[in-house]
């Protein structure tokens, strides 16, 4: 446990980093590309593609983000009376079932990156599936997430069974 | 049996707090799984989804959005329109109106006008003497104000959703989005006649509010004007709308510090439009195999053996969709009902980009509708108030927007009056 929580706690931190400088070169590399467009009527090969992998990829570092700060969208009408009665009970139940769900996924993730990798084609020098690997890796942070949340729950129902 | 004990599981996850991504995603796996799918097609469907270029505007315009309201931008604006109708009674509940649509409408109804604008105009309006549920209601029903004019987020997930054209979105919501604003102005004028809330138009002070915002006036101009004059894609208008307010509050107002609120800002907007993404990503998975199961044809079949007429179905749609925005949040709503309504809208004849229209301002009004509409949690968590008592202040601005919503459903040139004039393709 203290290994998964070491190891979430570092995984957050270059993703904060890692969100942060990526969006930085977005925003930098389409004002450029959109500057020389405009006003010298040219551009950079590839900018499009190059700027529409760095948008994957900053929103899905984000939704990774939103993992880690409890920021997804959820409707919270009945669960935050449930978490006053059971809060352990109701972590445990959701936590489970997401990181089965995000299993699937990420294993899905995992086998659409190895189905691409043969034929797949190049932005500069970069592969594809390079650029599309953020969407199993996501997947798999969020999952290791959730997967430490199952147990923090149960040591928050083992703490009201306390008092 | 196998598929309702899957929905009925999915919707009890769903009610007691799960991440509605996931929901759709476990939704979206488990159908699959069933129909002997490969797995692996929800994540084609989330790569698909990168392939558009038009997304790129909603994680820039997201930002653009954090960045204003987080800046000295609103107080700038509040100054600048208190200057212009401050001297007419009820004048500080229209600066509210005004400030909060231009907010949401570069930052969609996040959450952010409420939590970002509510701080200052809430104590603004209580020192004007407006009664306090006037102003609950007015500051949560804003909250989602402006869903209709460009850059809104919405209009671009709709585009991408329907493929339809991001210019005649942005410039169909023009009018229909002033109806509602107006409709709301009404009301708020009624309500400020009863108080002695003025004060003396001066035109000094109109100058000086003119120029302290003269960086921020040509936003909203640089994005339409530039879409219509063909100078620039919806896509590179995000570009340099995000580069300018960038520019602008860093450098020229410095009301933001590079390294200590532009990391901040950033990692605040990415979570937004992450969790955005992964919700369009799963949810598009599910709805697809929706569709590939003939879903919208069977309800169409059904629901024409009960309605023939348009306006009955424009009704029908009309209070389904209030429904559906007060249980779901807007980019859910969107995205899971929007491919299962458009080809039964198609049927009768209703026009993409009025159905658009129909949509967003329904999803409008549905955010703020009791009991589970988002925009009351956010302003019950912002103003610390009951739900209820934000529900009770809401009614009169909801019935406002009920009536704007009867007129942009039933006259659809509205919508698409603007769009015949300026021939936008």
């Amino acid at each position: 446990m203290k290994f998964l929580r070491w190891f979430n706690y570092r995984v957050y931190k270059v993703l904060k980093a890692s969100v942060v400088s990526l969006f930085i070169l977005l925003l930098a590399f389409s004002a450029v590309q959109v500057i020389l467009r405009l006003v010298f009527k040219t551009g950079i090969p590839h900018a499009e593609s190059l700027s529409r992998y760095l948008v994957l990829w900053v929103s899905f570092l984000g939704a990774s983000l939103a993992t880690f700060k409890h920021r997804h969208i959820n409707l919270d009408i009945f669960s935050k009376h449930l978490k006053k009665i059971n809060p352990g009970l109701v972590t445990v139940i959701i936590s489970t079932a997401a990181t089965v769900i995000l299993g699937f996924i990420s294993w899905a993730g995992v086998v659409f990156i190895l189905n691409e990798m043969p034929d797949s084609q190049k932005v500069y020098f970069i592969p594809v599936w390079v650029m599309e690997s953020v969407i199993p890796l996501t997947f798999i942070v969020m999952m290791f997430i959730y997967f430490q949340r199952i147990f923090d729950g149960i040591r928050m129902m083992r703490a009201a069974g306390r008092k | 049996m196998t598929a309702a004990i899957i929905g009925i599981t999915a919707v009890i996850l769903g009610v007691i707090g799960m991440p509605l991504f996931l929901v759709f995603a476990g939704l979206a796996v488990a159908l699959f799984i069933m129909a002997g799918i490969d797995t692996s097609a929800v994540i084609i469907e989330i790569s698909r989804m990168a392939a558009s270029p038009v997304l790129i505007a909603i994680p820039l315009f997201t930002f653009a959005g954090y960045l204003l309201a987080e800046s000295g931008t609103p107080a700038r604006l509040i100054k600048l329109t208190r200057a212009l109708v401050g001297s007419i009674k009820g004048g500080t509940a229209i600066v509210a109106l005004f400030v909060c649509a231009f907010f949401t409408s570069f930052s969609g109804a996040s959450g952010v006008t409420i939590i970002a604008l509510g701080g200052i105009l809430f104590p603004m309006l209580t020192k004007d003497k407006y009664p306090q549920n006037f102003s609950l209601g007015l500051l949560t029903t804003s909250g989602s104000l402006g869903l209709l004019f460009p850059p809104s987020l919405l209009l671009i997930l709709y585009g991408v959703l329907a493929n339809v054209s991001i210019s005649k979105l942005f410039i169909a919501g023009i009018i229909p989005g002033a109806i509602l604003i107006l409709l709301m102005s009404l009301w708020s004028l009624k309500q400020g006649a009863k108080l002695e809330n003025t004060e003396p138009f001066e035109w000094g002070k109109l100058v000086s509010a003119l120029k302290e915002t003269a960086w921020e006036i040509p936003l909203p101009f640089v994005v339409i004007g530039g879409i219509y004059s063909g100078t620039f894609t919806a896509s590179e208008a995000a570009i340099l709308t995000a580069a300018y307010a960038f520019i602008i509050e860093v450098f020229i107002y410095k009301d933001l510090s590079l390294t200590r609120d532009i990391p901040r800002i950033i990692r605040s907007s990415m979570i937004v439009v992450g969790g955005i993404f992964v919700i369009l990503g799963a949810a598009m998975g599910f709805t697809n195999y929706l569709v590939d199961e003939q879903v919208p044809m069977q309800i169409l079949d059904w629901l024409k053996t009960y309605v023939k007429e348009k306006w009955l179905f424009l009704l029908l749609l009309n209070i389904f969709l209030i429904i559906v925005g007060a249980v779901l949040d807007v980019f859910s709503a969107l995205i899971v009902v929007l491919p299962l309504m458009l080809p039964i809208a198609r049927e009768f004849g209703i026009d993409p980009v009025h159905m658009a229209i129909i949509f967003l301002a329904n999803l409008e009004i549905g955010y703020n509708a009791p009991p589970a509409g988002l925009n009351l949690f956010i302003a019950s968590f912002r103003f610390r108030k009951p739900v209820l008592t934000l529900a009770k202040a809401t009614l009169p601005f909801l019935a406002m927007l009920i009536l704007g919503l009867m007129l942009i459903t039933y006259i659809p040139d509205l919508s698409l009056f603007l769009i015949k004039l300026f021939n936008v393709q």
